[in-house]
């Protein structure tokens, strides 16, 4: 088990230094260069525009940012530093990446979380009741509706729910901007509570939209797979009442596929929070790629690279661990 | 086999006939348009509605106008009619998502037929790269290529197919792994078929038909993902009429203008759900094992 995870391990770091490596290529190939960009940004700082900048002091802030090197020594400078977890100094701000991450990783994090946890308080019943009652209403109705989420873009959920809810011509139910209002210091600790969910309602809806359908489809296959197995068989014919096979042998034994492919809903949910966070402007990972991008950020941008990248590399590799734990028959040893 | 097509037909027949019956619907909207809505002036065409998508009455249009029996979807930010630019926007999604369809299906086709024929080091350097690829943050990969490339339709197409053509890939390797040493294939080989020959006469054809059950559902998604990049302000060129860019529009005047985003997102939302729906159907008409469960 030990050379297993220490393989996947390796392997994991050799995939991730190929996504850092095609991203920081493909960056700094791109039009316009990181240094006409920077001093762009910097022109309301004091530093005026291009055409003012001396040779020398050109010269001078390409040493800085590494620009006067080729791209691959550049490449490996980057690599060094990111071993020290240290992302750079923002072109925006001029505050580390790093800080900006820790800031933003949070929220995004709790959204991600919060949307798992209701996908599967919801998915699992409803993935259960369509598989016991194969070809029922029930699972006809369920699987229209897991093609309808499957369909339905996130985006056109978030607008439909801020047309209706968001205060215009219909419903003034839900607050539209941002994790908390803006008395949000003055309120007492259970208000602080009621406003932090009041505004998480509708992102939340966005987040898990997604992850409903998936889980609720692969909870009906995984419950239908259990329920052909012999031990269940097995159950029926020793007596057992249909209720006590159905819970105690064929639900547990469902499970196991469900636990692992929650790691695998990471790269959707990271994928969607730039879609939902820019459109509920939620100060999350999602919204600060794509100021980022807006601003030419260059080391932001890599830092989103990478982390989204090692976020999800994470969450397949914690799914297979899990699947090893929890299912002691796989072994992973002769792969 | 047929007596199993009769129970098929039986059991989900009005599923099927109604998601057939609507992607057919956008089909018909795609090709004809121009002649759904056009302005008057082009002649010989006599279209349902009197407003191109770019059309603006300066005198009479009104900017943000809720439906009425003239502009039966309202009119946007600038007065163009809603209608017009969803019809046009409809069409131009479709149309490109089957262009990156297409392509995408190519290229994965010929690199996995080549993958699973080659095998050995070809193999393993293309399974690089497609892990790569595909552990990607792709959605942020797209939207930074698309910020920082010109907007236009060659740029979109080649970061739409950036990841678009693994699937495909994927499937069709491993088809060639498995049919590489099937007797039919062996037979071939003796009788000194030429190596291209025993690729595309006798491998490909046999690797085909699964693939054509994952182009409703990969058409899908393309048009979500391109709606999405719309949406954001990095997809279609700014002047063509869209999707996305209606929806754009609806998330800047969601308390004015309801209609932007109801039309719009429902047409956008039944074309997606229609072809994800067709898909199932012809999935569980094409696999035995599906209709036998």
């Amino acid at each position: 088990m030990q050379t297993y995870i220490l393989k996947r391990i390796l392997l994991m770091l050799v995939t991730l230094w190929g996504i850092t490596f095609v991203s920081f290529v493909m960056l700094q190939l791109t039009p316009g260069s990181p240094l006409e960009m920077k001093l762009m940004q910097d022109k309301n700082g004091g530093l005026g525009d291009k055409s003012a900048l001396t040779p020398e002091t050109r010269a001078l802030l390409e040493a800085q940012y590494h620009l006067d090197k080729p791209i691959l020594v550049r490449y490996v400078l980057w690599l060094k530093d990111i071993a020290r977890l240290d992302f750079g100094e923002s072109f925006a701000d001029h505050r580390p990446v790093i800080e900006k991450i820790y800031e933003r990783l949070p929220v995004s994090l709790i959204f991600g979380l919060t949307s798992i946890v209701v996908s599967l308080l919801i998915g699992l019943p409803l993935g259960l009741l369509s598989g016991a009652f194969q070809n029922s209403f029930i699972d006809r109705f369920t699987a229209i509706a897991v093609v309808a989420m499957y369909s339905m873009p996130v985006y056109v959920i978030g607008i439909l729910l801020l047309t209706f809810f968001g205060g215009g011509d219909f419903f003034n139910w839900f607050p539209i901007y941002g994790i908390q209002s803006d008395d949000y210091a003055n309120l007492s600790m259970m208000g602080k509570i009621l406003d932090r969910v009041h505004h998480f309602i509708l992102p939340c809806i966005c987040y898990s939209i997604g992850s409903l359908a998936f889980i609720t489809q692969q909870q009906r296959a995984s419950i239908l797979e259990a329920l052909h197995q012999d031990y269940i068989r097995t159950a029926r014919a020793k007596g057992l009442p249909e209720l006590s096979v159905f819970i105690k042998h064929a639900f547990r034994n469902s499970l196991i596929p469900i636990i692992t492919i929650i790691g695998a809903l990471i790269p959707s949910i990271l994928g969607g929070a730039v879609i939902i966070e820019t459109m509920f402007s939620i100060p999350g990972l999602g919204l600060l790629a794509w100021e980022s991008l807006l601003q030419r950020d260059y080391p932001t941008i890599m830092a989103n690279f990478t982390i989204s990248a090692f976020l999800s590399l994470l969450g397949i590799f914690v799914s297979d661990l899990l699947y090893m734990i929890v299912d002691p028959r796989i072994d992973f040893e002769g792969r | 086999m047929f007596s199993n097509g009769i129970k098929f037909l039986k059991r989900l027949p009005t599923l099927t006939w109604i998601s057939g019956g609507l992607v057919l619907i956008f089909i018909f909207i795609a090709l004809f348009a121009p002649w759904l809505a056009n302005e008057s002036k082009s002649s010989g065409i006599f279209p349902l509605v009197k407003f191109g998508p770019e059309s603006v009455d300066i005198f009479k249009s009104e900017f943000l106008a809720a439906p009425t029996a003239e502009h039966i979807f309202g009119t946007d930010y600038v007065g163009r009619d809603v209608f017009a630019r969803l019809v046009h926007g409809l069409k131009n999604s479709i149309f490109f998502a089957f262009g990156v369809v297409a392509v995408c299906m190519i290229i994965g086709t010929l690199l996995g037929g080549a993958m699973g024929f080659f095998g050995g080091k070809i193999d393993l350097f293309f399974s690089r790269i497609m892990e790569i690829i595909g552990n990607f943050p792709i959605f942020l990969l797209q939207l930074t290529l698309l910020a920082f490339l010109d907007q236009g339709y060659g740029v979109l197409l080649f970061v739409m197919t950036l990841a678009g053509w693994i699937p495909y890939c994927r499937f069709v390797r491993a088809e060639f792994f498995r049919l590489r040493n099937q007797e039919f294939v062996q037979a071939a080989a003796a009788l000194g078929s030429s190596k291209l020959r025993i690729f595309f006469k006798h491998l490909l054809p046999n690797s085909l038909t699964p693939l054509f059950i994952f182009v409703p559902f990969d058409l899908s998604s393309t048009i979500i993902v391109l709606g999405a990049l719309s949406f954001l302000g990095f997809g279609e060129p700014v002047n063509v009429a869209s999707v996305g860019e209606l929806l754009k529009q609806a998330k800047e005047h969601f308390r004015e203008a309801w209609w932007l985003a109801v039309f719009p997102g429902g047409f956008l939302f039944l074309l997606t759900l229609s072809l994800a729906l067709f898909g199932s159907a012809l999935r569980d008409l094409l696999d035995p094992r599906q209709v036998n469960n």
